[in-house]
C-alpha cells in the first residue's frame, strides 16, 4: 500500500514536468534502442555467416595454399588423386579462384570467377536455377563456358535474356550456359551471387597460363569422421612436399565445424564490441537521469522537508526518488525496445539479413535499463534522503 | 507526567571553529491540554526550541521526554515515526503539496504511517474546518485562510497529542489570524497541546500560558487566564 502510493508520488512528479520527462526519457530510449539494435545486428551477422558456410555443403575438408609459401611446398593437382585413394574420401574437388572484370555490351562488373569442376555443384551447394551446369566435357576440351552468380545474371542480363549470350572475362569471350540459384548476400564483405564458374582447365590453361590450384575441397562419407581423415591428410600432404613438423606452413587444413567456430568467435567479439559502444550511449543517458534528478531534489527541497516533518522516514525519501528514477528508465527501455526493435528490423532489410531480436536481447537491454536508473538514482535519492528537515524546510 | 518535559536543554550549533549557543540550559514543563505561545525577538532561540519539541532536532545536552519517552537518544527513523503519530505541524507558509488535491494533501502522514488513508476521516475533518467541497481543488485555488485549514486538517489526521505551529497567521492577514486562532482555541477545549510561535500579541494575549525567550535562555513563563505568573 505504502510503496504504491509512493509509487504514485513518484509518477505525479514525472507527469508535472513533461517536456523534462520527455527529454531525460529520449537519452535512456536513444540508449536501449542502440544496445539493441547493436546486438541484433551483431547476432544477425552471427547467425547469417553460421548458415553460410552451413550452406557450403557438410562434411567437407578444405585444403589451401598459404600466400608467400614455396611453390614446391605447395598443395598441386598431384595431390588430387593421393588424397582420393584415402579410405572414406568420396569427392576431391580442386579450385582455382581469381578476381576478373565480365564485360557484357556496355555493362562491367567486378567478380570472382572459380575454375572447378562438375562436383562443385553438389559439394558446395551451387545449383543452377536456368541452364545447366560446367561438365566434364567442358573440362576436357577446355571449352570457354561460363555459369555466372544470380547477382551477375542481374547486372548483365536485365532484360532477362543470357542463354548463348557471350561475355568478356578479362577480356577472353565466354558462352554463358547457366544462371546459379540466388544466394543472397550471406556474409560480410563477400557476395556468393557475385560468383562466375568455369572449367578449371579452361581457367588454368587459357586465362591464367598456370596449373596452379588454390583450394581442394574433400568430401568424407560420415561426418564423424572428419577430424580423423583431416589428420591423415595432413600427414599425406606433409610426406608428399617432404615438410618437417617444425617447418612453417605452406598449406592449411580446415574442416567447416573449424570455419565455422572461428567465424562465431569473431561474429561475437564483433557483437561484444557492438554493444559495448552502443552501452556508452545508454551510460550518458543515465547521466542525464541523475542530472535531472539532482535539480528536482535541488527543486522539491522544501517539500522533502515537510515530508520528513510529517513522518517521513530517510528510506521514504530514498524509495520515492529512487522509483522515479526507475520508472522512468523503465519506461525508456520499454520504448527504446520498441525503436530498437524497429531498427533493427530496417538495417537488417538495407543490409539484406534476417533480423534476429532474441527475448534474451530484450531481457537483456531493458534489465540494462533499469539498472542504470538504480545506479545513476541512488545518489540524488540519497541526497534528498540525508536532508536535514529543518534546513529544508526553511529553503527558499 | 507532563507532555512535554525538558531538561537542562542546551543546543550548541557549530559552524567550522565557531561555536553558536542557541539554547542555553532551558527546563520547561508542559502538560497535556495546555495552551502555550513562545514568543522572543529573532535569535532568542524560538525555532531551535519548536524543533526540539518537535523532534526535528535533538539537544546537544539535556534531555528531552515526550509523554513520559525519552527522545534524546532515538534514531532516525524512531523520530520520524513519533513526529507522524504523535505531533501534527503547522507553518506560516502553510507547505502544502502544490501538485496534490487538498485530500490528498490531508492524507500525506498517513501515506507514512502505513496504515491505509482514511477518507472519511478527511473528509469529516475538512468538514469541521468549514473547508468541506473543496478536496479536488488543488493549493493554489484556496485562499490563504483556507490553506492554513487543510494545513491544520492536515495536521491532525494522525489524532496527535501536540499541535506545534510555526508562526501560523503570520502569512495571514488579521481576520483571518484570528478565525484560524479561533480553530487551535476549539482543538485546545477538546485536549489537544497547542504550543504556538508568534510575533503577534494578540495570539500570545489568547494563550493560557505565554513562554518568552531571550538570548537562548526563558526570560519568563506566565500563566495568564488563571491568573498568576511563575517565574
Amino acid at each position: 500500500m505504502k510503496s504504491y502510493l509512493i509509487f504514485l508520488t513518484s509518477i505525479r512528479s514525472l507527469l508535472a514536468n513533461k517536456l523534462r520527462t520527455l527529454l531525460t526519457l529520449l537519452g535512456i530510449i536513444i540508449g536501449v534502442a542502440t544496445v539493441l539494435m547493436m546486438i541484433s545486428v551483431g547476432t544477425s551477422a552471427s547467425s547469417a555467416v553460421t548458415s553460410s558456410i552451413k550452406g557450403l555443403g557438410s562434411n567437407l575438408i578444405f585444403i589451401y595454399n598459404l600466400p608467400n609459401s614455396p611453390e614446391n611446398k605447395q598443395i598441386n593437382e598431384s595431390d588430387l588423386s593421393a588424397i582420393g585413394r584415402i579410405p572414406h574420401v568420396k569427392k576431391v574437388l580442386p579450385q582455382v579462384s581469381f578476381s576478373a572484370t565480365i564485360q557484357y555490351g556496355s555493362s562491367t562488373m567486378d567478380i570472382q570467377v572459380n575454375g572447378t569442376e562438375p562436383d562443385f555443384e553438389e559439394m558446395r551447394n551451387a545449383h543452377p536455377v536456368l541452364g545447366r551446369f560446367i561438365t566434364s566435357v567442358d573440362i576436357a576440351s577446355s571449352a570457354k563456358v561460363a555459369v555466372i552468380g544470380y547477382g551477375v545474371y542481374e547486372e548483365l542480363f536485365k532484360d532477362g535474356s543470357f542463354f548463348g549470350k557471350v561475355v568478356r572475362i578479362n577480356g577472353m569471350p565466354f558462352t554463358v550456359v547457366g544462371v546459379l540459384e540466388k544466394k543472397g548476400s550471406q556474409s560480410l564483405g563477400y557476395n556468393p551471387d557475385d560468383m562466375v564458374i568455369v572449367p578449371i582447365t579452361t581457367a588454368q590453361q587459357r586465362i591464367l597460363g598456370s596449373n596452379r590450384i588454390d583450394l581442394i575441397s574433400v568430401e568424407i562419407d560420415s561426418e564423424s569422421l572428419v577430424p580423423i581423415i583431416s589428420n591423415e591428410i595432413e600427414s599425406l600432404l606433409k610426406r608428399r612436399h617432404m615438410i618437417e613438423s617444425q617447418e612453417d606452413e605452406s598449406f592449411r587444413i580446415l574442416t567447416q565445424e573449424e570455419i565455422i567456430s572461428t567465424a562465431s568467435q569473431i561474429t561475437g567479439i564483433l557483437t561484444v564490441l557492438l554493444a559495448g559502444i552502443a552501452s556508452i550511449s545508454l551510460l550518458v543517458g543515465g547521466i542525464g537521469i541523475m542530472n535531472i534528478l539532482l535539480v528536482t531534489v535541488t527543486e522539491r527541497t522544501k517539500e522533502i522537508g515537510l515530508r520528513k516533518a510529517i513522518g517521513a522516514k530517510k528510506s521514504d525519501i530514498m524509495l520515492q526518488f529512487l522509483i522515479e528514477s526507475i520508472t522512468l528508465c523503465s519506461i525508456g527501455g520499454l520504448l527504446g525496445i520498441l525503436l530498437g526493435y524497429l531498427g533493427s528490423i530496417l538495417i537488417a532489410r538495407f543490409g539484406g539479413w534476417i533480423p534476429v531480436v532474441s527475448p534474451s536481447t530484450i531481457a537483456l537491454s531493458f534489465s540494462f535499463a533499469v539498472l542504470v536508473g538504480l545506479f545513476f538514482g541512488i545518489y540524488p535519492a540519497y541526497k534528498a534522503a540525508s536532508l536535514n528537515p529543518i534546513d529544508a524546510l526553511r529553503y527558499e | 507526567m507532563p507532555l512535554i518535559e525538558l531538561q537542562n536543554i542546551t543546543k550548541i550549533y557549530k559552524s567550522g571553529e565557531v561555536e553558536t549557543v542557541a539554547l542555553r540550559d532551558v527546563s520547561l514543563f508542559i502538560e497535556e491540554g495546555e495552551f502555550v505561545s513562545v514568543i522572543g525577538p529573532s535569535g532568542s532561540g524560538k525555532s531551535t526550541l519548536m524543533n526540539i519539541i518537535g523532534c526535528l532536532d535533538t539537544p546537544t545536552r539535556g534531555n528531552y521526554f515526550l509523554a513520559g519517552k525519552s527522545v534524546s537518544k532515538l534514531s532516525d527513523s524512531e523520530l520520524a515515526m513519533l513526529r507522524n503519530k504523535m505531533i501534527g505541524f503547522v507553518f506560516q507558509q502553510f507547505n502544502l503539496l502544490q501538485r496534490a488535491t487538498v485530500l490528498e494533501n490531508v492524507l500525506l502522514p498517513q501515506l507514512y504511517s502505513g496504515n491505509r488513508p482514511n477518507k472519511k476521516e478527511a473528509m469529516a475533518l475538512l468538514e469541521r474546518l468549514k473547508i468541506a467541497g473543496l478536496e479536488s481543488k488543488y493549493p493554489n485555488q484556496l485562499s490563504g485562510g483556507q490553506q492554513q485549514r487543510v494545513a491544520i486538517a492536515r495536521a491532525l489526521i494522525n489524532k496527535p497529542k501536540l499541535i506545534l505551529a510555526d508562526e501560523p497567521t503570520g502569512s495571514l492577514d488579521t481576520k483571518t489570524g484570528e478565525e484560524i486562532l479561533k480553530i487551535f482555541e476549539e482543538l485546545n477545549e477538546e485536549g489537544v497541546t497547542i504550543v504556538i510561535v508568534t510575533h503577534e500579541p494578540y495570539i500570545a494575549r489568547k494563550a493560557r500560558r505565554t513562554v518568552a525567550l531571550r538570548d537562548g535562555s526563558i526570560e519568563f513563563d506566565e500563566h495568564i487566564n488563571e491568573g498568576y505568573v511563575k517565574q
